[in-house]
C-alpha cells in the first residue's frame, strides 16, 4: 500500500529509506500510528510511505521486506524524527548508534519492484470471489467479520454477515475482501479463524448443545392457563364485539349476549345485572356518535332498561341479582349536604 | 494491579516495553541503570480468557453456546476476531460502555456455566447455594398475599427460567408479578456481596435471566428487541485503493489496530 502525503511528484528521483519496526506482531498498529504521525512530523513537506504488504488476514500482516517499511521525503530531519513513533526503531543507518543520522539510501528501482509486488498482492487477494463466496472483510468498520457475498457491482461487493442475533449487511470494496472458499460449508461462520480449526462442527452451529434438562419439580409452563379471562372473552369484550359487528339495537344486543353467555363465551359473569346493563350502555355510547344516554333512548326503536334486562336474563335461566348489597347500599346512599 | 496489565501478549504494554527498550542502551544495562518494567515480566497470570480460548477452544465454544445469542455475538467477535468494543457497539446499536458491560457480564455468566457443569442449574443446585445465604425462603412483601403457602426462591426461579414469564410464575404461585421480579433482583444483589464463587456465579446467572427481559410477556424487552434489528453498513471506497492520500478523511479506517486484550 502506497501512502502519499502532499504533492509527491516533487519526490521523483529521491532515494528511499528503510524504516524498521520493533515487532511484526504489532505492525498494523505501528503503521496506523505512522500514518497518524506523518502530518505532524512533515508539516508541509511531501512524503511517501510504502507498506509492502503481501499477505493479509486475521492476525496476519506479512510484509515482503520483513520488518521494514520504505519512506522518502526531501526533509531528512523529519525522516529521522519518525523513530519517535511508538513501535518504530528508526531508519536503517550505517552505524550501530541508534542516534546516527547516516541513513542508508535504497535505490528507487528496488522499491518500485516491491511496490509492484505489493500492488499485485493487494488486488489478487480478492481473486475468485463470486456471488455466494465465503469471504472475510479485511479493513474498515466491519473488519474481520466473515460472510457471504450476495451482490457484486463492479469493484463493490455486498456481504451478508450472519451474526447469531442479526444479519449485518456490509457494502465494501471488492479488494477489501479475502476469499475463503476453501472453508467447508458447515464451518462457514462469521467468527471463522484458526483458533477454532479443531472445534467440532456441532459446536459452531447456533443450536443449543445440551437439551433443556427436565426440572426437578413439575412447573407451570402454559401461558394460557385454563380459566384465565382474556380481554376478548370478558363481558366488555363480548359486548364490544357485538356492537362492532354492526348491531346497535338494544334488544338484539341483549339477546345475542345471552346466547354468548349460555355458550360459555363470556368466561366470567359479573356479580349483578346492573353491571351488564352499564357495560352495554357504556359501549353503545362509546361506539355511537350520540354521547347522551337519554338522547339515545329517545331515538332507539327497542329500548331496554335495567328491569327489562334483568327480566330477560331470568327468562333465559341466568340468575343474577339486580344489585349486590354493597352496590345497593352505595346506590341509595343520600348525598352529604355541604355546610 | 489488574491481571490484564501483566499480560505479555498485551499490545499496548508490548509497545511500552519496546519504547523502554529503545531508551535503554547497552552501557546503561551493564551499569545496572536499565529500567525494567513490571509489565514485561513473565509472572503468574497469563492472559485470563485469551489463554483459556487458546488452550481449550472446544470448551470455550461449548460454554459460549449456553449464552443468549446477543452475548454470543459479542464474545465471539471480541475474543476470536479481535474486534474493538467501539466497532461492536456500532454493529449492535449500542454504546461502547454498554458493549463493555455486556462482555463482562457474559464472561461472568460463562464462568457460572463452568461452575454449574455447562447446564442450567437445577432446583437442587440453586437450593444448595441459596440456603447458606439465607435466601431460600423469599422475603415477599407489598401486594403479595401468600395465603399460607410456603414459597421457595429456588423453585420460583427455576419456574421462571422454564416459562420465561414473570406473569405466569406470579399467577401460578399467587405472587404479585413486580414483587417476583424485585425478589430475584434482591437475591442477585445479596449474592453479589458474598465471597463464595458459586454465589457470585449464581448472581451473574440470575442477572442474565432477569435483566432486559419483558415484564409482561416472554423474552427480551422492547428496548433490547429494537437493538436486534438487522443493520447495513457502507464502507469508504478508499478501502479498494492501493495508493492512498494520508490526508483523506477516511484514512482512519485503514490499518485499524487490533484491540488490546
Amino acid at each position: 500500500m502506497l501512502l502519499n502525503y502532499r504533492n509527491v511528484e516533487t519526490l521523483a528521483g529521491l532515494p528511499w529509506y528503510a524504516l524498521e519496526m520493533h515487532r511484526l506482531q504489532t505492525a498494523e498498529g505501528t503503521v496506523h500510528r505512522v500514518v497518524q504521525g506523518i502530518p505532524q512530523i512533515f508539516k508541509s513537506n511531501p512524503c511517501q510511505l510504502l507498506v509492502p504488504l503481501v499477505e493479509r488476514d486475521l492476525d496476519k500482516f506479512t510484509l515482503s521486506a520483513g520488518e521494514f517499511l520504505f519512506v522518502r521525503s526531501a526533509d531528512r530531519h523529519a525522516l529521522l524524527r519518525l523513530r519517535g513513533i511508538t513501535g518504530i526503531a528508526g531508519l536503517v543507518t550505517s552505524s550501530s548508534d541508534p542516534k546516527s543520522t547516516k541513513a542508508i539510501a535504497i535505490d528507487d528501482a528496488y522499491v518500485q519492484e516491491q511496490t509492484a509486488v505489493a500492488k499485485n498482492a493487494f488486488y489478487r487477494r480478492s481473486d475468485g470471489i463470486a456471488v455466494n463466496s465465503f469471504v472475510r472483510v479485511l479493513n474498515g468498520g466491519n473488519k474481520n467479520y466473515c460472510g457471504r457475498v450476495v451482490e457484486l457491482d463492479g469493484a463493490t461487493a455486498t456481504v451478508e454477515v450472519a451474526l447469531r442475533s442479526k444479519v449485518l449487511t456490509c457494502v465494501t470494496a471488492l479488494a477489501n475482501l479475502k476469499c475463503l472458499d476453501d472453508v467447508p460449508p458447515e464451518r462457514q461462520v462469521f467468527f471463522h479463524c484458526d483458533l477454532i480449526a479443531g472445534v467440532p462442527t456441532e459446536l459452531l452451529t447456533n443450536e443449543p448443545v445440551v437439551e433443556e434438562e427436565i426440572p426437578d419439580e413439575p412447573v407451570y409452563t402454559a401461558w394460557d392457563k385454563p380459566g384465565r379471562v382474556h380481554r376478548i372473552n370478558s363481558l366488555t369484550g363480548v359486548v364490544r364485539q357485538i356492537i362492532q359487528m354492526g348491531c346497535t339495537d338494544q334488544e338484539e344486543i341483549v339477546s345475542r349476549l345471552i346466547t354468548k353467555i349460555k355458550s360459555g363465551e363470556v368466561q366470567r359473569l359479573p356479580v349483578n345485572s346492573k353491571i351488564i346493563f352499564d357495560v352495554i350502555k357504556a359501549n353503545l355510547l362509546a361506539q355511537l356518535p350520540i354521547k347522551n344516554w337519554r338522547t339515545l333512548q329517545r331515538s332507539a326503536e327497542h329500548k331496554i332498561d335495567l328491569e327489562i334486562l334483568d327480566q330477560s336474563l331470568r327468562d333465559s335461566g341466568i340468575s343474577l341479582p339486580m344489585f349486590t348489597p354493597a352496590v345497593e347500599k352505595r346506590f341509595h346512599r343520600p348525598r352529604k349536604k355541604k355546610h | 494491579m489488574p491481571s490484564q496489565y501483566n499480560d505479555t501478549s498485551n499490545v499496548y504494554m508490548t509497545n511500552v516495553a519496546d519504547a523502554r527498550a529503545m531508551i535503554a542502551d547497552q552501557e546503561k544495562v551493564f551499569r545496572g541503570e536499565a529500567l525494567i518494567s513490571l509489565e514485561c515480566q513473565e509472572n503468574g497470570d497469563d492472559g485470563g480468557i485469551a489463554s483459556f480460548i487458546a488452550a481449550a477452544p472446544n470448551r470455550f465454544m461449548f460454554f459460549v453456546s449456553r449464552l443468549a445469542v446477543r452475548e454470543q455475538d459479542f464474545l465471539l467477535a471480541y475474543y476470536l476476531l479481535n474486534r474493538e468494543q467501539n466497532s461492536l457497539s456500532d454493529t449492535h446499536l449500542t454504546t461502547q460502555t454498554c458493549a463493555s458491560s455486556v462482555i463482562r457480564a457474559a464472561l461472568k455468566v460463562m464462568c457460572a456455566f463452568i461452575i454449574f457443569g455447562g447446564a442450567d442449574p437445577s432446583v437442587t443446585q440453586l437450593r444448595a447455594i441459596l440456603e447458606p445465604e439465607g435466601l431460600e425462603v423469599p422475603d415477599l412483601t407489598g401486594f403479595t398475599k401468600p395465603e399460607g403457602r410456603v414459597h421457595s426462591t429456588s423453585s420460583l426461579f427455576r419456574e421462571y427460567c422454564v416459562s420465561g414469564s414473570f406473569a405466569a410464575v406470579g399467577r401460578k404461585n399467587k405472587i404479585h408479578r413486580p414483587e417476583l421480579r424485585r425478589l430475584f433482583r434482591r437475591v442477585a444483589e445479596t449474592l453479589e456481596r458474598s465471597a463464595r464463587p458459586a454465589s457470585l456465579a449464581l448472581a451473574a446467572y440470575i442477572r442474565m435471566k432477569i435483566e432486559q427481559k419483558s415484564v409482561l410477556g416472554v423474552g427480551d424487552n422492547q428496548a433490547l428487541r429494537s437493538k436486534q434489528r438487522n443493520v447495513r453498513r457502507v464502507d469508504s471506497p478508499i478501502l479498494g485503493d492501493f495508493v492512498l492520500d494520508i490526508e483523506h478523511p477516511d484514512i482512519e479506517t485503514i490499518f485499524v489496530p487490533k484491540r488490546m486484550i
